[in-house]
Formats: structure tokens, C-alpha cells, sequence
């Protein structure tokens, strides 16, 4: 289950966002992307999660062109994403929200709303296990059944990462995780992903915290101005003097 | 005065049907439909047709939810792709176009003159005031099974998609969920509740004209709403009893102020309801029970 | 059914369209820099007609001195509307101020028809023999009508793009971030934008007044035309909102032979939801950018 993202390019209102962009996340991959602002990091979560179409290349993830498919289909075949700014299902509770992302086709439906029976009791119970194993993993036990609109940004990251992993997916997008979230919480969310990526879940991970996430990832790519600076490992990426000068905005 | 009480009752009753439908639709999935009224005379003139022609009442009730509910479906269809307040001014322009076919089909609708003398369940129950506490009865009854069902159906997993789906609908596309099914069917649904509740007012009215179904109810239901909280069951009733108090607390003004003539009361009826839905929208959004969604 | 009477149908949809043309400017809008769609813009409309008949009640038959008081009246309400209810719901939702543009619209309509009655009035004009141009009589008063209606169109177009404050308004439509880091300061744009909407529909109600009648739904019954008109022409877009109108307008009109009078009426409401549904984003838009 690897994503293979090749030559992608996008314009956006007559700028060049991503410039020849080529990646690759292993099966099981723990891939750090960093870049200054406006390098084109969340254009090509985008591109990649089917939010946006690119003017060329493609994205592949499991050997399987991507091209044209919506959102929810990339999802379903495991590739999924968090948001730089959580987008909580606010008026639903944490468990709530947990188990309103669990795959669920013949569940929620109209049908089974009034003539389920046993069988769908049965799933929703299985769901609301699984929640509750996700809602402990994460340490949100205490505000389970708080609105997710009284949650703290920490919190509300955690809970993104928490639906996401609901649907059971074989990699995540991970938009930002560690933004408006204070170290102590930081170190803990990094320890869920080396969890998790130790489970077989891979990893693409976008981040502004260059020190939390060179201690996270194994490799990683630099992104300025749509183009591919550098990749390597975290040491070798920051030490590139291009990549420096990206950041501090002096020529290399 | 019990008549009178009973009269306000099955108004109650209709209403509160319009409010927890608009609610179903606005309030647990976040759909703006400022058409309801269309369903509503859907619904209506169905059953008033057809039993007009001499079809059994439940043939009347059971076509006003069916062809309301058809009615939906391409709006539903609509309302998956268009931005908010587009959706809001196309199902204005549906509600428009049904009253102006209404209009214009007279052979069909009677026109501007509209239909009369629409049959009523229980009539055959004599003077006494028998009749209407039964109709009264039936509206209850309907009301009460409607509110089970919405209730069962928001509190089931569909229910918890509709309101993921309104809270955040990327967040549910990005989760591998796909909203469009769901919207469609609510919006079928509720459609289909306005519907009976046309049916339910048609013969309760015995008379229909194009006229009883501008888009002034459509705000009245929407002012029923907001005040009394959305995505609340127990709000949407609430509201509705606020509604019905000013609908009808003018005409009990009329009787303890003689002069004031009915246009005026209309107005007054009016300026209220319009009032209302400012201050509430300004200094009250979760209405008077605290709704889940902040219009 | 020959030409001419095609071309006085087309002539009267084109009057027709100037004044929905009109009204869809004023939305267009406040579409456009405020950000929803505004019901109360027909009520507008028509406080400024009644400013217009009060004046007229009151003796002058100064068709420039009511058409000032109709202007007048508008902008006043209108900036009133932004200061009691719009102004404070600037952070919300599109939802927000519809909804409380509705609440507005009738509240202005209601109080309306309290203190001045149902009745209906008209603007008492001076009776003028028709032109004829190729057979097809022409109004002097439409004439004057379309003219005026123009140059209100014009004066717009002139504030927006030839001032400041209607550079900033296109600024603040294109980019409020943007805009706000730029230094421009909302509140005065958004006054702006209220008094020149007031300006906009002063003119519409009192040009609808003086060809129709005056009466307290005269507004409200243009709204939904004008909202299809704004619609199709692409909310960003004025120059569009008024040819849309135009051709809505004349469309309209043209198809009365063919369609009846009752069903006329509903061909822009069909026009617009069948653009809808083919391009969800208007004639015109675009749609909004995920993250």
C-alpha cells in the first residue's frame, strides 16, 4: 500500500502551486514534508485526497491510479486525511463523532433506522467498542461525552486523528498534528504515531515543527514554491543549504 | 370555548408537523429549504383532488406524502451540489413555481377560485362538536407518530450521519462517506411529513386557494423553528406553540379591541413575526431551548 | 400577431428588465462585499416609492423632489438595517443575515401597511401621447423610466470602479483578508456599500411606483425575478446581474403569447433552476476551494 505521487502539477488562479512534484511513501512509510509557508504543502494533501485536480501527473496508492476519484472513494480504499484546522462534527459528542466515522453502509440508513434489528445492534455495538479502544489510545476518555465543540485544539487534533483511525486506513495524510499543541501533548501524539505506524499504518506528515518531526520520521522532503528542494533523511534535508535558505528567505 | 380551543389545537397540530419537518431538514442535517410551503400544498391539493373524486381518505393522505415526497427527490438532487444560499432562493423559486402551476391548472386546482366543499374525515359525527374533537384526534395522532418517527430516525446511526453531514460535510466526504444519499432521503422525508400535514389542513380548511400557500408560511414555520431552538424536537414544538400563541392572540385582541379591524391585526401579526426572527437570530440564535445549530 | 406587437413586448421587457436589473444590482452586491443574499432589498424598494407618494400626498407633484425623498428614505433605511441587525452579524454564517433580512423585510412591509393602510397608490403623472416608433407605441414616461434607471445603473458602475471607497468594496468582495491586511477598513466600506444599495433602491422602487402602482408587496413580488437575474448573472458580478435581468426581462415578456400570463412569471424562476442545475456555481462563479 504505497502512494506514489509522480510529476503532479498544479496552477491555481494563474500561479504555479506544485512544479513537478514526485514522492513516495512506502507501504508502512513514516514520511515526513516540510516548507515554508505558501510552499504548497496543503495544495498537494489536496491534490493527493481528491480535493483538488492536478493539471498534470499522477497519484497512485496501491498501485491504483487515483486519477478522477472523489474524496470519499480514495478514503474507502484507505488513504485518508486530517485537516490542518480539525473539522469536528462539533455538536455531536467525542464518542459521537468517533462512532459517526466508522464505516457503517447498511447501518446508516433509513432502513435500518426502524427495522434493524439484532444484526445492526450487533455492529453498532461492535463500532462503539472500537471507539471507546481508539477514545482510550488517544487518552480522551475523560471528555468522551463532551461536545467536540467544547474540546481544547489539542484535544480537537487528537479527536481528528481519532475518527481517521476509525475507518481503519492503511495510511494517513497527516495535516499539522502538532500546530497549537503544547510539547507535553506533542510528544504524546508522536508516540501514537510510532504506535500506530508500527501496526502497519504509513504515514505522510506535514509540519511547521521541524524538530518534533525530524525526531519523528525516518525521511524526509522539502517543498518551496512547489518544488522539491531536497529529501533524505531529516538530518541531511535541514542541513541542505537550499532548504535553509527557503526558510530564512536568503538566497542559497 | 372548547370549540375554539379545539380549533387552535388542530392548527397547532398542523403547524407543529411543518416545524418538525422544516426541522429534519435544517436543523439535524443543515439543509436551508425555504420552500416548504411547496410541500405543504403538494400535499394539500393531493388529497383534496382525489378525494374530491370520491377516493377513500387514506388514498388522499397516503398520495399528498407520496407526490410531496417525489417532489423532493430532484431538489434533493440539487441541494447535493449547490452552495447554501443558492439552495435557499432555488427551493423559494420551487415553492413559487407550484404555487403558480396551482394557479394557472384551474381545471385541475380550480385556479385563483380554488376548491371547496373538501370532505372531512369524521363529518358524518353530527353537531356537538364531536366531528372536530375527532378530526382533532387524527391530528394528534398524526403529529404524535411523526414525532416518534423523527425522533427514532435523528437518534439512529442515519440520524448521527445527518448531523455529521451538518456539523461538517467535507469532514464526512474525507472520511469516505458519501452525503448525497443521505440528504436526498431526509429531504424526501421530511417533504413527505409536510405533506400530510397539507392533507391533514386541506380537509380540515374544506376549502383551498393558491393564496393560503405563500411564502410568508414558509417564514412563519422558519420563525417557529429558530425560536424555539433547532435540531431539538421538543424546540420545533415549543416554537410552534410562540407561533400559533401570536397567530391567534391577535384574534383574541380583535375581540377585546372591537375597532381594530382584521387587516390591521394582520400587520400587527406580521411586524411580529418579523421582529422575532431578528432578535432572535441576533441575541438568541440557539432559540429559546438552546438548538445544535447556530443559524 | 405581427412584428410590432413582438417589439412593444420586447420594448416593455426591456423597461421591465431595467427595473429588475436594478433590484439585481442591489443584490449583486451585498452578495458581493457583504456576503448573503438580501430579502429585504424589495421592502427597500418599496419605502422608497412610499417616501415618493408621501411627498406627493403632501402637494408637491415635484416628480425630482419625491424621487430625492424616495432616495433619501432608502438610504436611510438601509443603513439602518446595517447598523440595527447586519453590522453585528458580520462573523456568522450566510444564514444569519438572511434570515434576518427576512425578518426585516416583513417587519418594514408590516409597519408599513399599519401606519399608511392597504390601499394602493399611484404616482399622478402627466398624460402623455405615446410615440410611435414602427408601429409600436412608446410611453414618453418609459422612456424618461428607462433613462433614469441607466443612469442610476451608470452613477453605480462609476462609484464602483472610478472611487476609492468603490475600489475598496471590490477589494473587500474579492478578498476580505486580504483587504483587511491591506488596511482597509471594513466598517466604512460596508456604510458605503448600504448607502449606495439605499441609492440603488430608492431609484428602483420609485421607478417601479411611478410605472406600476405603489403598494406594500410592490417590492417583495420583484425580489425573487431579481434574485434569479443576480443569480445568473454571477454574484460577482454587477455588469452581469444587469444583463441578466435584461434578458430575463425581455425573455419574459416574449414568451407571454406562448406561455400565458400566469406561467410568464414563472420562466425565470424555471431559467434559473435549470442553470442551476447544470452549472451549480452560477453562470459565472466558481466553487469554493477544501484545504
Amino acid at each position: 500500500m504505497s502512494l506514489v505521487i509522480d510529476r503532479v502539477g498544479k496552477w491555481l488562479g494563474g500561479v504555479c502551486v506544485l512544479d513537478n512534484v514526485s514522492m513516495r511513501v512506502p507501504d508502512g512509510g513514516l514520511i515526513g514534508l516540510i516548507g515554508p509557508n505558501g510552499a504548497g504543502k496543503s495544495t498537494l494533501f489536496a491534490v493527493v485526497s481528491g480535493f483538488e485536480a492536478p493539471e498534470s501527473g499522477t497519484v497512485q496508492f496501491a498501485d491504483r491510479p487515483l486519477t478522477g476519484l472523489a474524496p470519499q472513494a480514495r478514503a474507502r480504499f484507505g488513504l485518508m486525511r486530517t485537516f490542518q484546522v480539525p473539522r469536528p462534527f462539533g455538536k455531536l459528542t467525542v464518542v459521537e463523532n468517533m462512532m459517526a466515522a466508522a464505516p457503517s453502509r447498511k447501518g446508516e440508513t433509513v432502513w435500518a433506522a426502524f427495522f434493524g434489528g439484532a444484526a445492526a445492534r450487533r455492529e453498532q455495538d461492535e463500532i462503539r467498542a472500537h471507539a471507546e479502544e481508539v477514545i482510550t489510545f488517544l487518552g480522551l476518555g475523560a471528555v468522551r461525552d463532551n461536545r467536540a465543540s467544547d474540546l481544547s485544539g489539542g484535544q480537537l487534533k487528537l479527536l481528528e486523528l481519532g475518527r481517521v483511525l476509525m475507518a481503519s486506513p492503511k495510511m494517513i495524510l497527516l495535516d499539522e498534528p502538532f500546530a497549537g499543541v503544547n510539547p507535553v501533548l506533542q510528544e504524546d501524539i508522536s508516540e501514537r504515531i510510532r504506535d500506530l505506524n508500527a501496526r502497519g499504518i504509513g504515514f505522510l506528515i506535514v509540519e511547521h515543527n521541524l524538530a518534533a518531526l525530524s525526531r519523528l520520521v525516518g525521511r524526509l522532503y522539502a517543498l518551496d514554491r512547489g518544488r522539491i528542494l531536497a529529501e533524505g533523511t531529516p538530518a541531511e534535508v535541514l542541513a541542505e543549504p537550499a532548504v535553509r535558505a527557503a526558510y530564512t528567505g536568503d538566497a542559497p | 370555548m372548547l370549540a375554539y380551543l379545539v380549533a387552535v389545537a388542530i392548527v397547532f397540530g398542523i403547524y407543529a408537523l411543518l416545524t418538525i419537518s422544516l426541522d429534519l431538514h435544517y436543523g439535524f442535517t443543515g439543509l436551508i429549504n425555504f420552500g416548504h410551503v411547496g410541500f405543504f400544498s403538494i400535499g394539500a391539493y393531493a388529497s383534496a383532488i382525489l378525494t374530491l373524486h370520491g377516493l377513500p381518505y387514506v388514498v388522499g393522505f397516503a398520495a399528498a406524502a407520496a407526490l410531496a415526497a417525489l417532489s423532493a427527490w430532484p431538489l434533493g438532487l440539487l441541494a447535493l451540489r449547490l452552495r447554501e444560499d443558492y439552495l435557499a432562493i432555488v427551493t423559494l423559486a420551487f415553492a413559487e413555481i407550484v404555487r403558480i402551476v396551482i394557479t394557472a391548472e384551474e381545471w385541475l386546482t380550480g385556479g385563483v377560485q380554488g376548491l371547496s366543499g373538501i370532505p372531512r374525515p369524521f363529518a358524518g359525527l353530527g353537531i356537538g362538536g364531536a366531528a372536530e374533537i375527532a378530526y382533532l384526534g387524527l391530528v394528534a395522532a398524526v403529529l404524535l407518530a411523526a414525532v416518534l418517527l423523527i425522533n427514532r430516525l435523528v437518534r439512529s446511526p442515519f440520524g448521527r450521519l445527518i448531523q455529521a453531514i451538518r456539523d461538517d460535510e467535507v469532514a464526512v466526504t474525507a472520511l469516505g462517506k458519501n452525503p448525497a444519499g443521505a440528504k436526498v432521503r431526509v429531504f424526501a422525508i421530511g417533504a413527505a411529513i409536510a405533506g400530510i400535514a397539507g392533507a391533514l389542513y386541506a380537509h380540515y380548511m374544506n376549502y383551498l386557494v393558491p393564496d393560503q400557500f405563500v411564502p410568508l408560511v414558509t417564514f412563519y414555520v422558519w420563525m417557529a423553528m429558530i425560536l424555539g431552538g433547532t435540531g431539538r424536537i421538543g424546540g420545533a414544538l415549543l416554537g410552534t406553540a410562540v407561533l400559533i400563541s401570536i397567530l391567534e392572540g391577535s384574534r383574541v385582541l380583535r375581540d377585546i379591541f372591537p375597532g381594530v379591524l382584521q387587516v390591521e391585526m394582520a400587520s400587527l401579526r406580521l411586524a411580529l413575526v418579523g421582529l422575532l426572527i431578528v432578535l432572535f437570530v441576533l441575541y438568541r440564535p440557539d432559540g429559546l431551548l438552546g438548538g445544535k445549530t447556530k443559524p | 400577431m405581427g412584428l410590432t406587437y413582438y417589439l412593444g413586448l420586447a420594448i416593455n421587457g426591456v423597461i421591465e428588465g431595467l427595473i429588475i436589473g436594478l433590484a439585481a444590482l442591489a443584490l449583486n452586491l451585498v452578495f458581493a462585499v457583504a456576503r448573503f443574499p438580501n430579502a429585504a432589498t424589495g421592502d427597500l424598494m418599496t419605502m422608497g416609492a412610499y417616501a415618493g407618494i408621501a411627498v406627493q400626498q403632501a402637494g408637491s407633484r415635484n416628480l425630482l423632489l419625491q424621487g430625492l425623498a424616495a432616495v433619501a428614505a432608502a438610504m436611510a433605511l438601509s443603513v439602518a438595517m446595517y447598523l440595527f441587525a447586519f453590522r453585528a452579524l458580520r462573523g456568522r454564517t450566510m444564514l444569519s443575515p438572511l434570515l434576518a433580512s427576512i425578518g426585516l423585510a416583513l417587519l418594514a412591509r408590516s409597519l408599513l401597511s399599519l401606519f399608511v393602510g392597504h390601499e394602493q397608490y399611484v404616482f399622478r403623472m402627466p398624460i402623455v401621447r405615446p410615440w410611435m416608433l414602427a408601429g409600436v407605441p412608446i410611453q414618453a414616461n418609459d422612456l424618461w423610466l428607462a433613462c433614469i434607471a441607466i443612469v442610476c445603473v451608470a452613477v453605480t458602475f462609476a462609484v464602483l470602479f472610478l472611487t476609492p471607497i468603490g475600489r475598496q468594496m471590490r477589494a473587500v468582495a474579492d478578498d476580505l483578508t486580504l483587504a483587511r491586511a491591506s488596511g482597509i477598513r471594513a466598517d466604512r466600506v460596508l456604510l458605503a456599500l448600504w448607502l449606495l444599495v439605499g441609492f440603488i433602491c430608492g431609484v428602483a422602487g420609485m421607478v417601479l411606483g411611478v410605472r406600476t402602482v405603489v403598494m406594500p408587496e410592490m417590492g417583495w413580488n420583484i425580489l425573487l425575478p431579481a434574485f434569479a437575474a443576480a443569480v445568473l448573472g454571477g454574484v460577482g458580478s454587477p455588469v452581469g446581474a444587469v444583463v441578466a435581468a435584461l434578458v430575463l426581462g425581455v425573455a419574459q415578456e416574449l414568451s407571454t403569447p406562448f406561455l400565458g400570463f400566469t406561467y410568464k412569471i414563472a420562466l425565470s424562476f424555471a431559467v434559473l433552476i435549470a442553470i442551476l442545475a447544470v452549472r451549480p456555481a452560477g453562470l459565472f462563479g466558481h466553487v469554493e476551494r477544501v484545504r
